[in-house]
């Protein structure tokens, strides 16, 4: 709560307030519908468990038509037809830990950790991603941001995090 | 078991959807309230909430202090609520003066009260954007300045003046609806 107000608002403002306070919910629609969306969202490493939720929301019949479309996950290493090899590095020698953040993994530090790959400080990590322009950074020591001076910036004004935007082309092999 | 929010974020980070489902049912009635009264329909509000929540999930990497979702998130909020407003206005399918653009609230309020929640929500249509977000997320949410100016990018000075016109004008319009 706020601190104490500079200025009381007058008896009727009070009254509005009290009125405004008592807006009715929206209801569990919303979060069933954003439920649904992470679940059926097309873009590889999306984590999808917690389906058990959906059925205590009564979204039963939706999470096991949801359960059954067949979900995939992307990992270093792993790659499918289609998808061309991207190779991410950056250079943070004080770093102990370094993890890959984008749109392609859902924003997710634990999902795609880079590997040091020399003594001077160079972090590396070899994703399979389908052609597409994704927004990513990376996250040092689990909470510094960095972006990847050798893309493209893509400034987001709802996070206010500087971000890279990599572009797949498809492939011309 | 009660989780934590910071515990929930963790979760939710790891791809725990239940966790994430249970931050969003912490957060919809505040948040819900919030951009149905900045943006006068329940249909826009919703939408914009679903919009919300699913970029604060794609993006809670970005939450660096997980203790402090709901500000981190009321952020977002708060930025898509203006984005979509600045879209209605383009539209011409929000126009603040326009009493039928305002959608009146379906709950069943006293009789006693009708009238004063018509006019309050006809009042605050007609505040300018900034106060009415400044307003709302004051005194309807309680947030503290502090946590208004992380909310809206502006400064604390600013924001207090913005809520002492919102809270004048408010005043002035609906002098003589109360009663008793």
């Amino acid at each position: 709560m706020g601190e104490p107000d500079d200025d009381e608002p007058a008896p009727v403002v009070r009254r509005a307030i009290e009125l405004l306070r008592e807006q009715p919910d929206l209801g569990p629609e919303t979060e069933r519908h954003v439920l649904a969306r992470l679940l059926t969202d097309p873009r590889p490493g999306l984590p999808r468990r917690g389906l058990g939720h959906l059925a205590a929301i009564g979204g039963l019949a939706l999470a096991a038509s949801l359960a059954a479309i067949g979900l995939t996950r992307f990992g270093p290493g792993s790659k499918a037809p289609g998808l061309r090899e991207v190779r991410f590095t950056i250079s943070a020698a004080a770093a102990s830990r370094v993890s890959l953040v984008g749109d392609f993994n859902n924003w997710n530090p634990a999902e795609t950790p880079l590997r040091r790959v020399r003594a001077t400080g160079e972090w590396s990590v070899t994703l399979p991603l389908a052609p597409g322009s994704y927004r990513f950074g990376f996250l040092l020591d689990g909470h510094t941001w960095q972006s990847d001076p050798s893309r493209p910036a893509a400034l987001d004004p709802d996070f206010g995090t500087p971000t890279s935007v990599i572009t797949v082309e498809h492939s011309a092999l | 078991m009660e989780h934590t929010v910071a515990a929930l974020v963790a979760k939710a980070r790891s791809g725990d959807l239940n966790a994430f489902a249970a931050l969003m049912a912490q957060f919809r009635s505040s948040f819900g309230r919030y951009a149905w009264q900045m943006l006068g329909s329940r249909e826009e509000a919703e939408e914009v909430l679903q919009d919300t929540f699913l970029r604060a999930y794609r993006s809670l990497a970005g939450c660096r202090d997980p203790g402090r979702f709901g500000a981190w998130a009321f952020r977002i909020l708060v930025n898509r609520c203006r984005s979509r407003r600045r879209h209605l206005v383009r539209r011409d399918r929000f126009r603040a003066e326009d009493r039928n653009g305002i959608e009146s609230l379906s709950v069943p309020y006293a009789e006693e009260d009708r009238g004063l929640k018509e006019a309050i929500d006809h009042a605050l249509a007609l505040l300018p954007a900034a106060q009415r977000e400044a307003f709302l997320l004051k005194h309807v949410e309680g947030l503290s300045y502090a946590e208004i100016a992380e909310a809206t990018g502006a400064g604390i000075p600013a924001l207090k003046m913005r809520v002492l016109r919102a809270c004048e004008a408010l005043r002035i319009a609906l002098q003589g609806e109360l009663h008793g």
